[in-house]
């Protein structure tokens, strides 16, 4: 008997405006995912992909979600997704990062691709840090530099008031 | 899409998002579950077959993990032992004693189901069938050399009492019309214990339950006065069909209530093998040796010295007289049987013997030597006949006509009927097997047969003859009844001499050819009749069939007006009315009222009832009491061609169809829906006769039918219709003896 194959898609979705989307949910990103195969390939495409076609996990706050899909079917379902504009009538934008034929592959480039933000945060945290850091030893050095002046100042004054 | 990078972005709500999902993808990660047991997140060169139910195979740092999971499901624990020391031969044989409580197995059970089919049968476990094809080749078998069967499974049970008393208590069980050769226990032929006599027994008056049975007397010397005997303990032997085994006990202890007689089951059962054929003297002669060559050379002595001293005929009466006298009871029973054992040689079949005569010997175990193979009789007579001179011929014809018309009790006095001799015999088994397999292992040449090389343990073994048919001679053969535990060396030993073995579906078969019945299958008067194998294997396989094949491809037995197609119906014929025209129709009206939407059912009623069957000897001397309802059983033989198959209808004949048939006419009758012939019975067996050349059946009459049409059966002609269609075929009848 022959293996009936899937492709998991890892996908990241992005918003114009900064709300939280916590009501979408699972069922939600399907319903349009659907709409959008529909639309760009009609029902064939739909009948062809019939129960293979599911969303296995979805975060909203990161926006990472993995799609299941056959594997024949993998490249329609893909510009579908690149396609789908609006979703709760709030525009977006979807962008695949890795696709692959398990989970676990999916979950690895996700362990990567949260990494690679991580680290973009960390530097420029670190760049700020080092910024701050900067301009607190200028001012030091110019307070340093007052006050040598003015105790230089108070020294010779005293000197001249001796003689 | 730069539109959709966000401008802003709070730190804190962004570095928490990340950092929670990525501790739950890294904890995914590191557990491989999803829908997989523990165990299979193992790598593969450290899982084991059998971690699923063992817990000593899973390594040790999961052991606690796996204990958890298996607590939801524990596996069965096993009490059994590991297979190699299971398969060791002392637990094989607790295993079988085990296996053999429920069903009993015979002794010589294995060595039956490596070549048989095995069935479940009254309690036992019997060989029905052969591997072979053997159901037409057992004829010429039986015609012509010799074939065993093992029937062990009759049980024996032992009567103890005076001798009248004995008597008068089971003339009172035994049937009055037990055929027409009828001979109670009491008769002279059997009381000396010299013959076995067979008769039947009532086991319930009121249902009409009858069972045949054989006995065998204690031994009497042959010169004693039998009167003498009336009030002196005798033992007696029954041996009845454990399908009636409880009737009997209980009956027996019901009317035994004052201890009149003492009636128990024997203890250590003999087996019983029952060889058919010519060269069934062959092949007992063969395995059944004992110590005559001695004998033989004294008396070849002794007639030499008789044949120079015959002139002086004083002298040699007096030198017999002192030889008579220094003799012992031994050797002169020694005597006695060798010289019947040689005039068998001269006897061309076992049917020329007196019936049911008993021959007893002491014999040598046939496992010390090999068994040659023996040649068929002809040959072996023959040859014989070449090789004797003209006094040694002399000899033998005059033996012979002793022993076919007389048959002395000497012949079979044995102590077998010795209760510890029984004993001593079953436990020594061990002991000579041993010894026997020590012994030849030692020599150059072991199990060669000479009389001087063997110890003298002999075991006790009777001969019992069996008569086949009285026409044809067909059938008749021996009976061997050996002690327990001896019975699987003996049959070996004459399976290897030529006795081919069957099983019972040839043994039905045979007893057909020869026109009797077998019981349980053609016995309508024992409740075994719906536990026999043709109820049980052959029917249920039939029906089963036929319930399997498609409707349109199977046989419609509701349009050829029958019933019961897979087992007569003996309960339909007594029910049917006075008016026997269309009753067929009438009668599948009734039984089809309560299955009216299924109208390919056919009626499987629950049978239990037992028939009253009685025998005639000719239609003159018919009885004309109507009232009692009875069955006659009688055998059928075709008269045209056509071979006829069980389950098949009885009808009588019109006027003009007898006629058509006693000129030899062309007859062509067909079944129809409106037919006028009466149903009148049932055939039980029925087969193509090798013997006879045509179809051949045992069958059932009922007795009012027969009263009726009188007229019809002058000419004794009967109509059979078998279940598969609707042509009749002319036959016919006689009525059965037995």
């Amino acid at each position: 008997m022959v293996r009936v194959k899937f492709r998991y898609l890892l996908g990241h979705v992005r918003w114009q405006t900064a709300t939280k989307m916590n009501s979408l949910d699972i069922s939600g990103i399907y319903h349009y995912l659907k709409n959008s195969v529909k639309l760009n390939f009609g029902e064939y495409a739909i009948c062809r992909l019939g129960w293979t076609l599911n969303v296995k996990q979805y975060n909203p706050l990161t926006g990472l979600f993995i799609v299941r899909c056959s594997r024949s079917q993998m490249r329609q379902v893909w510009l579908s997704l690149t396609l789908l504009d609006e979703i709760n009538s709030q525009k977006c934008a979807i962008s695949i990062i890795h696709s692959a034929g398990t989970i676990r592959s999916c979950n690895l480039q996700a362990i990567k691709h949260t990494n690679n933000s991580l680290l973009v945060a960390k530097s420029l945290i670190q760049i700020k840090n080092e910024k701050q850091k900067h301009q607190k030893k200028k001012k030091k050095q110019k307070n340093k530099k007052l006050k040598n002046k003015y105790l230089t100042n108070i020294q010779v004054n005293k000197n001249k008031s001796k003689k | 899409m730069s539109e959709y990078n966000p401008t802003l972005v709070s730190l804190n709500d962004f570095l928490n998002s990340r950092t929670k999902e990525l501790k739950k993808l890294r904890s995914e990660l590191n557990t491989r579950r999803g829908n997989c047991q523990l165990t299979q997140t193992l790598p593969k060169h450290l899982r084991r077959r059998t971690m699923s139910h063992d817990i000593h195979r899973v390594p040790y740092r999961m052991r606690k993990h796996i204990e958890k999971e298996m607590g939801k499901n524990p596996p069965r624990k096993s009490k059994l032992k590991s297979r190699q020391s299971r398969r060791k031969p002392n637990n094989m044989l607790k295993e079988y004693e085990r296996r053999s409580k429920k069903h009993v197995w015979l002794e010589t059970h294995i060595w039956h189901a490596k070549r048989m089919h095995m069935h479940r049968l009254f309690g036992y476990k019997l060989a029905y069938r052969t591997n072979e094809k053997l159901l037409r080749g057992c004829y010429k078998l039986a015609a012509r050399s010799s074939v065993i069967y093992d029937e062990s499974y009759y049980q024996c049970y032992e009567c103890v009492a005076k001798q009248q008393n004995l008597i008068t208590f089971f003339s009172k069980l035994i049937d009055n019309q037990s055929g027409i050769n009828f001979k109670t226990i009491g008769n002279r032929l059997f009381l000396r214990g010299n013959r076995q006599g067979s008769s039947r027994i009532i086991l319930d008056r009121e249902k009409k339950v009858v069972c045949p049975f054989r006995f065998i007397w204690d031994y009497i010397p042959f010169d004693s006065n039998i009167e003498e005997y009336k009030n002196k303990t005798r033992k007696i032997w029954i041996w009845i069909h454990p399908a009636c085994r409880t009737l009997l006990v209980d009956l027996i202890n019901s009317l035994n209530t004052k201890n009149y007689i003492s009636f128990h089951e024997l203890e250590n059962q003999p087996c019983r093998f029952s060889i058919i054929g010519p060269s069934s003297i062959n092949v007992l002669q063969k395995v059944l040796w004992f110590d005559f060559e001695k004998d033989n050379e004294k008396e070849k002595e002794k007639e030499k010295e008789k044949e120079i001293i015959k002139d002086n005929a004083m002298e040699t009466e007096t030198e017999t007289e002192t030889e008579t006298e220094t003799e012992t009871e031994e050797d002169s029973a020694l005597k006695k049987r060798t010289m019947v054992w040689k005039s068998l040689k001269k006897i061309n079949k076992p049917a020329s013997l007196l019936e049911g005569c008993i021959l007893s010997l002491d014999v040598i175990n046939p496992k010390e030597f090999t068994v040659k193979r023996a040649r068929e009789r002809e040959q072996e007579f023959q040859f014989h006949q070449k090789n004797l001179t003209r006094i040694e011929k002399d000899k033998y014809e005059k033996l012979s006509k002793k022993i076919q018309y007389k048959w002395s009790s000497e012949f079979s006095k044995s102590k077998l009927w010795d209760k510890q001799t029984r004993k001593k015999l079953l436990n020594g088994i061990e002991r000579t097997n041993k010894k026997i397999d020590e012994e030849a292992s030692k020599k150059l040449f072991p199990n060669v047969r000479s009389s001087k090389a063997y110890p003298n343990q002999k075991i006790p073994v009777l001969i019992v003859q069996t008569a086949g048919s009285k026409t044809l001679g067909f059938g008749s053969g021996f009976d061997v009844i050996i002690p327990k535990g001896y019975a699987k060396q003996f049959w070996v030993a004459l399976v290897h001499s030529g006795a081919v073995p069957i099983g019972m579906r040839e043994r039905h078969r045979i007893e057909t050819e020869t026109g009797r019945r077998f019981f349980p299958d053609d016995f309508i008067e024992a409740p075994s009749f719906y536990q026999s194998a043709t109820k049980l294997i052959v029917s249920e396989k039939e029906s089963q069939k036929w319930e399997k094949t498609h409707k349109g491809k199977r046989v419609n037995y509701k349009k050829f007006g029958i019933n019961s197609p897979f087992f007569p119906d003996f309960s339909s014929l007594l029910k049917s009315s006075t008016n026997h025209n269309n009753d067929n129709d009438k009668d599948t009206d009734n039984s089809n009222n309560n299955n009216s939407k299924n109208t390919n059912q056919i009626q499987t009623t629950q049978y239990t009832n037992t028939f009253n069957v009685e025998f005639v000897e000719n239609i003159n001397s018919l009885k004309t009491n109507i009232d009692s309802e009875s069955f006659i059983p009688i055998t059928i033989t075709a008269i045209q061609k056509g071979s006829l198959k069980r389950n098949a209808h009885l009808y009588f004949p019109t006027k003009d169809e007898s006629n058509k048939i006693t000129k030899k006419l062309k007859f062509n009758q067909k079944w129809s829906k409106n037919d006028n012939h009466c149903l009148v019975g049932f055939i039980t067996t029925g087969m193509f006769s090798l013997a006879r050349g045509c179809g051949f059946a045992i069958g059932f009459i009922r007795k009012k039918d027969l009263i009726k049409n009188q007229n019809a059966c002058k000419n004794s002609i009967v109509l059979v219709r078998n279940t598969n269609g609707a042509i009749f075929y002319p036959a016919k009848f006689e009525f059965c003896k037995n």
